[in-house]
């Protein structure tokens, strides 16, 4: 039991420099990227060869248009705003997570939802939980990879990964599991905890110790208290709420999303996917259009996307949550505007990105593109940017994150705030 | 302006409005399963009361969620099993877009196995089958009533027939056997019973909209004119009439006209999800999966009156 010597003190305890306007994020990553011009952005009078095949619809903004596939939050445009000219990374890589924009970034750099639990910290729930759903592929780059992480802060500030499907049953980490027959409340007894605290520590020794440190400690944390575990039980929201979430493990993943926020996590990461990862080839892995875009979009993803986070914004909203909390939508990059010989789109840099919350001004649509929206015609927002306008949201101002060693020298983007 | 002023003199009116409009959608939808796990692409088996699905498997915590499986629910009893076995493969195996020939003799589906793309063909009666590699990039096939031939979409956007079971077949990566048809932009095609025409949605003119064509690939005619999608249309089992799936309204209803695109009639109403709507062999029902509080099933939709 030496190991519950340094238990007493919250893990990342970290007390915030100034309180900003979100004390919560939830970061709805789109991995591949949603084809900008078939969503966000449409262009109806591309030339042949790059105009999408859906029809615009208007957003409740007047003048600005989403396409067809999404209804739901075009509607709710006085909700959210746009950024148009997002510049990522064009390839598979999580290093938009971190603000890093090119082949030189750094391996160990912490990624915004590590940055954002340092400035917070919290005493009972992990403060950076990413939901991904079962099954996911062993592929994706949001797991483990560099600038997914705690990176340099090391593994305490590593994202807490859980799993949740369709069902909203929720797989937390092995270590984190009770056993059968158990319940937050018998915990209360000393010497069901005492055992229990032995078979997690049986399954950590092997691990490196800040790790076995990281996870003790959560676990103790969580396993002791009720209500903070009962944050990941789905069930005991209404059922009109599931409903309104969809009954796909994304919709189940944000809806879990927002009890985790309400519970007190300031960073919540919800990974797309839904039951039907393998539907496609190189496309069903997240929003990796390379083959079959527009069935996939119209049959699939814009469906579940729409209906996801229209009822997140409003939930949120309904619950007095929404001003304090950022929700930003966004995938590793955008998609070529012209269409490939699969029926697909590939990577490409310029993509847009979905805002709301948190402080954000509603109703904005930031930045113009070309007539094919492949190019900026107007000042690219980078990753350092979307990293440092979530800094300042929080609270974590240029001295604090001057301290912490990140996005120094990063611009919000000035029209959303 | 009158229902205002006089409510009890409009009431009259409003009820025989609700009859009228009753009468329109031909009665309530019978649920024919109620898992709501995420379905597609339901067709009736030839000559039998066996509706064949795909259904995303249960993902649970471990193991290979979300691959989709193709059941088989026999009616009326409405008991569901594997269609297709699941298979040993690596990394797991998602069916979908099941197609059948008209004497139930040939299949044809699509196939993701270990995140690779494949369609299969099978002559069940002489237990020969084709199976169609990755490149280039095919689905959503659709078979003719004898088995003999199969359309289906070539990379993503070009419809193409093939002769099948010809000798000299090595499978449909060989071009010279192709038979393109239509234009760029061609999906979701569906041969008519009786063999004659296929019907299919192409955005070659502005947006999604449904066209019909000869099985020789003649006589290419538009059938819809309307903003927004038109799209997963199906021949009924007289060749007469069509179902197909818009947004029209802004959201996903299925909808039912004459094969020649006149007397449309619309099947469903409801502000979530219908669609990929599929004939019952009586042509006076319609499959369609809809989404209701959020979940996907299968209900059965009586066809309004032509």
């Amino acid at each position: 039991m030496s190991g519950l010597s340094g238990l007493s003190g919250p893990a990342v305890a970290a007390t915030p420099r100034r309180a900003g306007k979100a004390r919560a994020v939830i970061l709805v990553w789109l991995w591949g990227g949603p084809p900008q011009m078939d969503t966000f952005d449409p262009k109806p009078d591309a030339p042949s060869g790059h105009r999408t095949p859906f029809s615009t619809i208007p957003t409740r903004t007047p003048g600005e248009h989403f396409t067809e596939l999404l209804p739901r939050l075009a509607s709710r445009s006085n909700m959210l705003s746009v950024v148009r000219t997002t510049m990522l990374f064009a390839d598979h890589n999580p290093l938009p997570l971190s603000g890093q924009g090119g082949p030189a970034a750094l391996k160990d750099e912490p990624s915004f939802g590590a940055i954002v639990a340092k400035h917070f910290g919290t005493d009972i729930l992990p403060p950076f939980i990413s939901i991904s759903p079962p099954g996911t592929s062993s592929g994706a780059g949001f797991l483990g990879g560099p600038g997914t992480g705690g990176g340099r802060f090391g593994r305490a500030y590593d994202p807490f990964e859980i799993k949740c499907n369709a069902l909203a049953q929720i797989d937390l980490p092995k270590e984190m599991q009770l056993g059968d027959g158990m319940s937050p409340a018998r915990l209360s007894d000393r010497r069901t905890l005492l055992r229990d605290f032995n078979a997690a520590k049986r399954v950590v020794e092997a691990q490196a110790a800040t790790d076995h440190e990281r996870v003790f400690e959560s676990a103790y944390r969580m396993l002791s208290a009720r209500d903070a575990f009962e944050a990941f039980d789905v069930s005991k929201e209404k059922e009109r709420v599931r409903e309104s979430y969809g009954r796909s493990s994304f919709g189940q993943s944000l809806l879990l999303g927002r009890r985790l926020v309400e519970a007190g996590v300031p960073f919540v990461q919800v990974n797309w996917s839904t039951g039907t990862d393998a539907l496609f080839e190189g496309a069903g892995m997240g929003w990796d259009n390379h083959h079959n875009n527009f069935d996939l979009l119209a049959s699939y993803q814009c469906p579940l996307l729409d209906r996801g986070l229209s009822a997140l914004l409003d939930d949120l909203q309904d619950r007095g949550l929404l001003d304090s909390t950022l929700v930003i939508a966004m995938g590793e990059m955008g998609r070529t505007p012209g269409i490939s010989g699969r029926g697909g789109r590939d990577h490409w840099p310029l993509c847009s990105t979905l805002w709301a919350g948190g402080g954000v001004k509603p109703g904005r649509f930031i930045g113009r593109t070309d007539r094919s929206a492949g190019e900026a015609l107007t000042e690219p927002v980078t990753g350092s940017m979307i990293g440092t306008t979530i800094a300042e949201l929080v609270g974590l101002d240029s001295q604090g994150r001057g301290e912490m060693g990140v996005l120094q020298g990063g611009r919000t983007i000035d029209d959303l705030l | 302006m009158t229902c205002y002023k006089r409510p009890a003199a409009a009431i009259p009116w409003l009820l025989l409005a609700v009859l009228l409009n009753g009468a329109a959608w031909a009665g309530d939808p019978v649920q024919l399963t109620n898992d709501g796990a995420f379905k597609r692409d339901p067709v009736f088996w030839p000559g039998k009361n066996e509706l064949i699905f795909c259904q995303a498997q249960s993902a649970t915590t471990s193991g290979n969620g979300g691959l989709m499986r193709t059941m088989r629910m026999t009616l009326p009893d409405r008991k569901v099993e594997m269609f297709l076995a699941a298979g040993e493969e690596a990394g797991g195996r998602s069916d979908r877009e099941m197609a059948v020939s008209g004497d139930g003799r040939v299949i044809a589906y699509a196939s993701v196995v270990n995140e690779t793309s494949k369609m299969r063909v099978k002559d069940l009666a002489n237990n020969k089958s084709i199976e169609f590699k990755r490149d280039p990039y095919v689905n959503r096939p659709t078979l003719s009533p004898k088995g003999d031939r199969l359309a289906f979409v070539k990379r993503g956007t070009q419809l193409v027939l093939l002769d099948l079971w010809k000798d000299d077949l090595k499978d449909i990566n060989d071009e010279a056997k192709d038979q393109p048809f239509g234009s760029p932009g061609d999906m979701y095609p569906n041969y008519s019973p009786d063999g004659k025409r296929i019907v299919f949605t192409s955005h070659r003119d502005s947006d999604y909209e449904i066209y019909v064509i000869n099985a020789d690939g003649t006589g290419e005619t538009r059938l819809t004119n309307s903003r927004g999608m038109d799209i997963n249309a199906r021949f009924s089992p007289d060749s007469r009439q069509i179902a197909f799936t818009s947004n029209r309204d802004g959201n996903y209803e299925v909808y039912v006209m004459n094969a020649d695109g006149q007397n449309l009639r619309r099947v469903t109403s409801h502000p979530e999800r219908d669609d990929f709507p599929c004939w019952h062999p009586d042509g006076k029902h319609l499959v369609v999966v809809s989404e209701r509080q959020g979940k996907f099933d299968l209900y059965q939709y009586d066809v309004p009156d032509r």
